[in-house]
């Protein structure tokens, strides 16, 4: 269940990691708007619960398979926005979020940690000036 | 002396988000050695199998990427006669001083119509660790980590590689050791100073400028696996391998470091001889060319790029 009830444009709020603060993990339920839920973990990625996930036939109707790249915040393809729910931001590049998505919730999936449920919905980078969409730089299927 | 010109690649420069996590990463699990930091905070990093001062430099930025790659001449007088054809083959050519980097001589640079920053050195002084040359032992110091022997070569993602292919064989002396032509023109090649299946590649793509991978050589597939046990021990962000390559034959794993970057492990390939013929490959068969085993491209190596 999400204690969370923010609006969702309020997003979720990061903050920079604490290498100090309590790292016992604590499980989480992540929810991919739409899609269906993760079992994810506070110390765990939320991208790869949702890799995990996915693999184990929890996420529905996705147009193409979630998008896995780096999974270290460098090349953006996992790009999404928390809806609701807190967590903690590690590594990101500016490349793919601004200051101004970041304080709105946008973030890498892969570069979050959840602090508690967190719910979220894919958000790939819109049309670039090259007419090339992140969307479409998914490849696959 | 048969090799002269451009030699081979002499070092690479990445951006990364946490230098801490990078040095790390690049020291000891790859199993390089930091030779020094700079004044303005770049990291220089070797293989203890390299007489160079550094092959590896880190820049820490908010985005992760590529700055720049560099290449060694034969000779100083090089560097002027490069310049020549470079200025004159269209491209604005500038002057880095010696010392920029430490431990480095003058460099030319310039910028490639795929949007990258290629530069050319010829003096490097030698640094710590480094192979003996007098009665050398196999190594001076054990390796460790994945056992990385030297920085071996980068794939750049960018437009216009037919221009870089032209200019890489005309104004560097480059050999195009392999290519892979689509219906709709040429997807990527693989280009050779020297006698190494490939030094640097470049594949199709409409973003100027992008990086795919950096590549460190093995000496062998049991080391390759040895990287393979180190990458799941560190929960290190793997995107596929342990495989080989048919272009080129290497066997290889694609990872990436804290900051995103994709970093490959390389060992074999064959031997490039500049009277060889370019090989070639087709849409059909690209899947074989990139990852033999699988024989087919996975969904990251189209589109997952820093
Ligand atoms: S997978 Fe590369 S930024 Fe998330
Ligand atoms: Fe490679």
């Amino acid at each position: 269940m999400r204690t969370e009830t923010a609006e969702p444009s309020s997003g979720g709020k990061g903050r920079p990691c604490d290498p100090a603060e309590d790292r016992a993990p604590r499980r989480v339920t992540i929810t991919l708007e739409g899609h269906g839920e993760a079992i994810g973990s506070t110390e765990e990625r939320v991208l790869v619960a949702l890799e995990r996930a996915q693999a184990f036939g929890k996420l529905t109707g996705l147009t193409r398979r979630l998008p896995v790249g780096c999974r270290r915040g460098g090349c953006g393809v996992c790009r999404a926005r928390v809806i609701a729910g807190d967590y903690r931001l590690s590594a990101t590049s500016r490349a793919h979020v601004s200051q101004a998505e970041e304080d709105e919730g946008v973030v890498l999936a892969c570069a979050i940690y959840p602090l508690g449920d967190l719910t979220l919905r894919l958000e790939p980078k819109r049309l670039e000036k090259n007419g090339r969409s992140a969307e479409k730089s998914q490849g696959g299927e | 002396m048969a090799h002269t010109g451009v030699l081979r690649p002499g070092f690479i420069q990445l951006r990364v988000l946490d230098m801490p996590a990078a040095i790390e990463h690049y020291t000891k699990r790859i199993g390089f050695h930091q030779v020094t930091e700079g004044p303005d905070g770049r990291v220089y990093l070797k293989a203890a199998d390299e007489f160079d001062h550094h092959s590896f430099v880190l820049r820490r930025a908010d985005a992760a990427g590529f700055d720049l790659m560099a290449f060694k001449v034969r000779e100083e007088a090089d560097l002027d006669r490069f310049e020549k054809r470079i200025v004159d083959y269209g491209y604005a050519v500038d002057h880095v001083p010696a010392g920029e980097m430490p431990g480095i001589g003058r460099r030319i640079g310039w910028t490639l119509a795929s949007g990258h920053r290629i530069e050319l050195f010829h003096h490097a002084d030698q640094s710590e660790p480094k192979p003996r040359s007098h009665n050398p032992d196999v190594w001076v110091l054990e390796p460790h980590g994945m056992r990385a022997r030297r920085f071996d070569h980068a794939l750049l993602y960018g437009p216009e590689i037919e221009t870089n292919l032209d200019f890489f064989v005309k104004v560097l002396d480059f050999s195009c050791a392999e290519r892979v032509d689509m219906p709709d023109g040429l997807l990527a090649i693989w280009l050779t100073a020297g006698m190494k299946a490939h030094d640097i590649a470049f594949v199709k793509y409409p973003e100027p400028g992008k990086f795919h991978h950096a590549a460190f050589e093995l000496e062998n597939w049991n080391d390759v696996g040895n990287a393979a046990d180190i990458l799941t021990r560190y929960d290190i962000s793997v995107d596929i391998g342990p495989t080989r390559h048919g272009i080129t034959r290497g066997q290889t794993i694609y990872f990436f470091d804290p900051s995103g970057n994709r970093n490959e492990v390389f060992a074999g390939g064959y031997t490039y001889y500049p009277d060889n013929p370019t090989r070639t490959w087709d849409a059909e068969q690209v899947g074989k060319g990139i990852f033999y085993y699988e024989r087919q491209l996975n969904d990251a190596f189209l589109s997952v790029v820093t």
